[in-house]
C-alpha cells in the first residue's frame, strides 16, 4: 500500500461530489487544448494556404488590405477595378523580371437554376500553370473561351463530368477540366479565360488585381517600394501583409476564447482547492488518528496533496483524449464564430501541446492542494480525536 | 524492569479567564509486561494523562521517561518516531479508514514508518488468526460489527511490534460481551510480553488489569 493508493480512495468516499469536480477540470482542459490547437494551427494552415496562391504579391486597388486578405483567400467582391493601364505600366516597369503577371478579376454571379452564388475566378488561362503549380487537373485548362475549368467541391457537389455543360449568366460554358482536391478555397470556384469574365461582367478590361511572381524573391521590398512611388492609385499588398491582415482580424476572437478558458481554469482550479479542503475538514479525526499512530506532517500534506494530484491528472488525461475525440464537432463551433478561417484540421494531436496543457493541469492541481494539505498538517491529532 | 516513569506531571489549560488542573503532581512508574487500568470519573484526567504518555501532548510540568528517555526533550520528528515505533494507539471511535479493506487499515501504520522491523504477511496474519478476524481480513470496516472493528484497530496498534499499547476506553462502544472478549484479548497480549495501559470508566472492566491508577480531580488517589 502507498499514499497515493490511499488518496486514490479516498476520492471514492463522495463520488458525485469529485465526479463532478472531475467533470469541471476536463471541461477546462478539453477547451484549453482545442483553443490553442486551434490557434497554433489556424497560423500554421494560413500561411500554408497564402503560399499556394502563387504569387509574391498582389497589386490592387488603393483601398481597404482586409479586402485584399478576403479577394486572395475567399474570392470576395471587391467594387473597385483596377485602372486599365496598370498591367502594362507594371510590365514595363518590371522589364521582364518577373516569372508570373497576372490579371485576375474574381467575382460572385448568382446561378439562378442552382439558386446560390457561384464563385468566379477569371484569369488568363496560359498562366495557370505558373499560379497553381500544384494543381492537378482532370481533362485539360481551357483553351477556347467557352470553356472553363471546376474546383473540386463544385464538380463533387453537383456531379459534373468532363464535357458536361454549365450555365453562367444564361452562356452554357464546356467543363474542359476538372481540379482534384486541393484542400484549399480554390475547390470551391469555377476558373474561366478572363475575357470571358469581363464579359460577363461587362466590364471590358476590367480587372480586380494582378498577381505578380519576381524572378528574384530577394529583390521584393525594393521592387515594391519602387512600384508604389511610380504608379499612383494602387496598393501592393505581400503574402505576409495579408498574413498579418487576417491574424489581426481572426485575433480578437482568439482574446475572447482565450479568456473564457481562462476563467473555466479559475474556477476549476478554486473548485479542486474547494473539494480538497472540505475533504480535510471532514477527516480531520481520521487525520489526528493518522498523527497518532506515527504519520508525521509531511506525510499527512502528502496525502492530501496527492488526492489534488490525482483529480487534476485524471482530469486533464481525460480532457485532452475527449478534445481529440470530439475535435470535429468543437472545430466546427469555434469556427462559426471566427471571421475567417483557413483550410484544413484545426484542432489535430500535437504531443508537444498535449504535454503542455498536461502538465499545466497536474501543476494548478497541485497549487491548488497546496492550502487544504497545509491546513491538514496543523490539525491537531488531541483536538481531533477528542472531537 | 520500567519502561515509563512519570514524574509530578501536572498539565494545566487555560480556557479564557479560567484556568483547570487537568493533572496535578501525577508520578509514578509502569514497568515492561504490566497491564495497567487507569480509572475515574469523567473529567479525572485520565484521558489527558493517556495523551501525554502518548506523545500527543506536554505537561505544563514534570516529565515523562520512555526507556529513561525524557520526552519533554524531544522535537516534534523524535515524538513521531516514537509513536510509530514504541507505542501502539487504541481508540474509543475506532477511526478506520471506510474506503480501505481490513488489511490495508492494520498496514497503515507501516506506511507511516517505512517498516523497520521488516513485518511480513506471516506476522500480519498471525495478529488477525490471534484477534478472530483473519477470515474478515479484506472486508471493509462497514462490514463488521462494533466488536470486530475494535479488533481490527487492536491489530492495527501491534502491527509495529509496539513496546506498550495505550488504549482509551476501548470499549465504550461496544456491548458487555464484547467488551469483556477485548479486554481478554488485551490481557492475552500482557501475556506476550506486551506493556498495555487502558484508560476506563468501567470498575468491572478494570478490574481484569493487574494495577489499578484512580484519578480524581487531576491527582492519583489510589495505585
Amino acid at each position: 500500500m502507498t499514499f497515493r493508493e490511499i488518496a486514490f480512495k479516498n476520492l471514492f468516499r463522495h463520488k458525485v461530489r469529485n465526479f463532478l469536480t472531475l467533470l469541471g477540470i476536463i471541461t477546462s482542459v478539453t477547451v484549453l487544448y482545442s483553443i490553442l490547437s486551434f490557434n497554433k494551427s489556424f497560423i500554421n494552415n494560413l500561411n500554408e494556404e497564402l503560399n499556394k496562391t502563387g504569387v509574391h504579391f498582389m497589386v490592387v486597388p488603393a483601398g481597404c488590405p482586409h479586402e485584399v486578405a478576403s479577394l486572395v483567400l475567399h474570392g470576395a467582391v471587391i467594387p473597385k477595378f483596377l485602372q486599365t493601364d496598370i498591367e502594362d505600366k507594371l510590365k514595363e516597369k518590371l522589364d521582364k523580371q518577373y516569372d508570373v503577371l497576372s490579371p485576375i478579376l474574381v467575382f460572385q454571379l448568382p446561378n439562378q437554376e442552382k439558386q446560390r452564388i457561384d464563385l468566379i475566378y477569371g484569369l488568363e488561362m496560359d498562366n495557370v500553370k505558373n499560379l497553381k503549380p500544384w494543381w492537378k487537373v482532370i481533362g485539360k485548362t481551357p483553351q477556347k473561351e467557352n470553356e472553363i475549368l471546376i474546383g473540386f467541391e463544385i464538380a463533387d457537389h453537383d456531379k459534373i463530368k468532363i464535357g458536361d455543360k454549365y450555365k453562367l449568366n444564361n452562356k452554357e460554358y464546356e467543363v474542359s477540366g476538372i481540379i482534384e482536391k486541393t484542400t484549399s478555397k480554390d475547390d470551391a470556384f469555377i476558373y474561366i479565360p478572363l475575357k470571358e469574365a469581363q464579359t460577363i461582367l461587362a466590364q471590358k478590361d476590367g480587372i480586380t488585381a494582378i498577381g505578380v511572381k519576381l524572378k528574384n524573391a530577394e529583390a521584393l521590398n525594393d521592387t515594391i517600394d519602387r512600384l508604389s512611388r511610380e504608379i499612383p492609385g494602387i496598393q501592393i499588398v505581400t503574402i505576409n501583409q495579408i498574413l498579418t491582415s487576417i491574424s489581426t482580424l481572426a485575433a480578437g476572437a482568439r482574446v475572447l476564447s482565450l479568456s473564457v478558458v481562462a476563467i473555466a481554469i479559475l474556477i476549476s482550479t478554486i473548485g479542486i482547492l474547494n473539494v480538497i479542503l472540505m475533504t480535510v475538514f471532514e477527516r480531520t479525526q481520521e487525520i489526528g488518528m493518522m498523527r497518532a499512530i506515527g504519520a508525521s506532517r509531511a506525510h499527512i500534506f502528502r496525502i492530501i496533496i496527492e488526492e489534488s494530484v490525482i483529480l487534476s491528472t485524471l482530469g486533464g488525461l481525460i480532457g485532452i483524449l475527449l478534445a481529440l475525440l470530439l475535435s470535429k464537432g468543437i472545430e466546427k463551433f469555434v469556427k462559426s464564430f471566427m471571421p475567417y478561417v483557413p483550410q484544413g484540421d484545426l484542432v489535430v494531436f500535437d504531443l508537444k501541446l498535449g504535454i503542455l496543457c498536461f502538465f499545466f493541469t497536474v501543476f494548478l492541481g497541485l497549487i491548488a492542494g497546496l492550502y487544504p494539505a497545509f491546513r491538514a498538517t496543523k490539525i491537531s491529532p488531541i483536538e481531533a480525536i477528542k472531537g | 524492569m520500567t519502561l515509563l516513569k512519570i514524574e509530578n506531571l501536572t498539565k494545566i489549560y487555560i480556557r479564557g479567564a479560567e484556568t483547570v488542573k487537568a493533572l496535578d503532581s501525577v508520578s509514578f512508574s509502569v514497568n515492561n509486561g504490566e497491564f495497567v487500568a487507569i480509572t475515574g470519573p469523567s473529567g479525572s484526567g485520565k484521558t489527558t494523562l493517556l495523551h501525554i504518555l502518548g506523545c500527543l501532548d506536554r505537561p505544563t510540568s514534570g516529565e515523562v521517561y520512555i526507556d529513561d528517555k525524557a520526552v519533554g526533550k524531544m522535537n516534534d520528528k523524535e515524538l513521531d518516531n516514537i509513536r510509530r515505533l514504541k507505542i501502539g494507539f487504541i481508540f474509543q471511535q475506532f477511526y478506520l479508514l471506510p474506503e480501505l479493506n481490513v488489511i490495508e487499515n492494520i498496514k497503515l501504520p507501516l506506511l507511516f514508518s517505512g517498516n523497520p522491523k521488516k513485518i511480513g504477511e506471516e506476522y500480519l496474519n498471525e495478529i488477525l488468526d490471534t484477534l478472530g478476524i483473519l477470515k474478515r481480513k479484506n472486508h471493509k470496516p462497514k462490514e463488521l460489527s462494533g466488536g470486530e472493528m475494535q479488533r481490527v484497530a487492536i491489530a492495527r496498534a501491534l502491527v509495529n511490534k509496539p513496546e506498550f499499547i495505550l488504549a482509551d476506553e476501548p470499549t465504550a462502544n461496544l456491548d458487555s460481551e464484547n467488551s469483556i472478549k477485548i479486554f481478554e484479548l488485551l490481557k492475552r497480549l500482557v501475556e506476550k510480553g506486551i506493556t498495555v495501559i487502558v484508560v476506563t470508566h468501567n470498575n468491572e472492566l478494570a478490574s481484569l488489569a493487574e494495577r489499578r491508577i484512580k484519578l480524581k480531580d487531576g491527582r492519583i488517589i489510589s495505585t
